[in-house]
């Protein structure tokens, strides 16, 4: 397939965590923690963009469980970034792979907040498809945040 | 040995270029040439006419900063920019390095500070014909040192191949656009903002049958194997928006 990756598609080698003794739920949830992350599944043979309420409000289009309108949150993206990856999506769903992109995403302020995506594809009963995750890309530095729920010792 | 390693890197890039056949990939092939040359910024322009006083509206693709393109239609630079007029006159590529106090002289201040602050020390603008008659420009900009002739020569043939491309590509877009009936090009759009078959036979008054016969059509018209690739395609192409 012609599309590169500038970074190579590694696959995490699995680690061991029985002494560490922190779940998959756990984990997920502290990475997606203190920022919007949310989930999506593209339908192959539909092609219907199904997302969850942080993607939503990633690209500022009212919830709804229904397909999303792909053309309104392509309009969120910068122009520069757009044509790419409706391209990545295009080689993906027809060479049937993951990926993944970092790219630019109108902030309602007249500027642009950073997104990352990550897409992995999924063959199921469904007739397949790709599912992912995509979080806003906010690593800044010498930041803290406390949890709400926290109980004195 | 320079010769066979001047060579490979033509060879490797020219393949690269011929492969790409789309717009995306064309930008990251041409992307990889000025890598290769040691340039940090690459654009492939429409030539300017006497009459344009803006850089922006001529760019075709480039990976300059958003803000350089703004400061330089801000300060109204291109009217001032020494290779305007001969990108027009002369086919003759254009090689600039600002150590060298003549080249540095024939900008005007603005534009030499402009590109001093942007790292654009030393570049090369290269004018060409596309198929279609439309006079065209590559160029390479970056902090590197000055362009040798068997560079240029080297950079030449590539960009040759680079004009194959992007003629290639305008002519698969331009086909796109052409190829898929109103009622398909209707239907594909609905179905990109979400809608069933169900649904879009509603809006339009048809069995979501012919919907389906509609959307099997523009796969094949688009080359595509599935709905999700379709609507990729269509928005890449801008046959939706």
């Amino acid at each position: 397939m012609p599309l590169r990756f500038e970074q190579p598609a590694v696959e995490h080698r699995l680690q061991s965590r029985a002494h560490i003794g922190i779940t998959d739920a756990e984990a997920l949830t502290m990475f997606a923690a203190y920022r919007l992350f949310g989930f999506w599944r593209m339908n192959l043979e539909t092609g219907h963009f199904f997302a969850s309420e942080d993607v939503h409000q990633i690209f500022d289009l009212p919830y709804s469980e229904g397909p999303v309108n792909l053309t309104e949150l392509m309009s969120r993206i910068h122009e520069e970034d757009r044509l790419l990856i409706a391209e990545t999506f295009e080689q993906a769903s027809l060479h049937r792979v993951g990926f993944h992109y970092v790219y630019r995403v109108d902030n309602g302020l007249g500027g642009y907040k950073m997104v990352r995506s990550v897409g992995k594809f999924c063959d199921d009963a469904s007739g397949g498809g790709i599912v992912g995750i995509t979080y806003e890309f906010v690593e800044k530095l010498r930041i803290v945040g406390f949890e709400d729920s926290g109980t004195p010792a | 040995m320079s010769y066979m390693t001047t060579s490979e890197r033509q060879s490797l890039l020219s393949s690269e270029l011929a492969v790409a056949r789309t717009r995306g990939l064309f930008a990251q092939a041409l992307g990889r040439v000025a890598a290769a040359f040691g340039f940090e910024h690459v654009t492939l322009l429409n030539a300017p006419s006497a009459e344009d006083l803006l850089l922006k509206p001529l760019i075709i693709e480039s990976s300059l900063p958003v803000s350089y393109i703004k400061d330089f239609d801000r300060g109204h630079m291109l009217r001032a920019c020494p290779f305007a007029a001969r990108m027009r006159e002369s086919a003759v590529p254009q090689v600039w390095h600002l150590s060298d106090p003549a080249h540095a002289q024939s900008f005007p201040t603005d534009i030499r500070n402009l590109m001093l602050q942007r790292g654009m020390m030393a570049g090369i603008a290269m004018p060409i014909n596309s198929a279609d008659g439309q006079r065209l420009v590559f160029w390479f900009g970056g902090e590197r040192a000055s362009l040798g002739q068997s560079e240029i020569n080297e950079l030449v043939m590539i960009v040759l191949h680079a004009l194959d491309t992007y003629n290639a590509v305008k002519r698969n877009e331009e086909s796109a656009h052409s190829a898929l009936s109103a009622r398909e090009l209707e239907v594909v759009r609905w179905t990109a903002q979400g809608k069933t078959s169900i649904e879009i036979g509603q809006i339009l008054a048809l069995s979501d049958h012919t919907v389906n016969a509609y959307m099997t059509n523009a796969i094949k018209k688009l080359d595509c194997v599935n709905r999700t690739q379709l609507v990729a395609k269509a928005i890449r192409l801008k046959l939706i928006n």
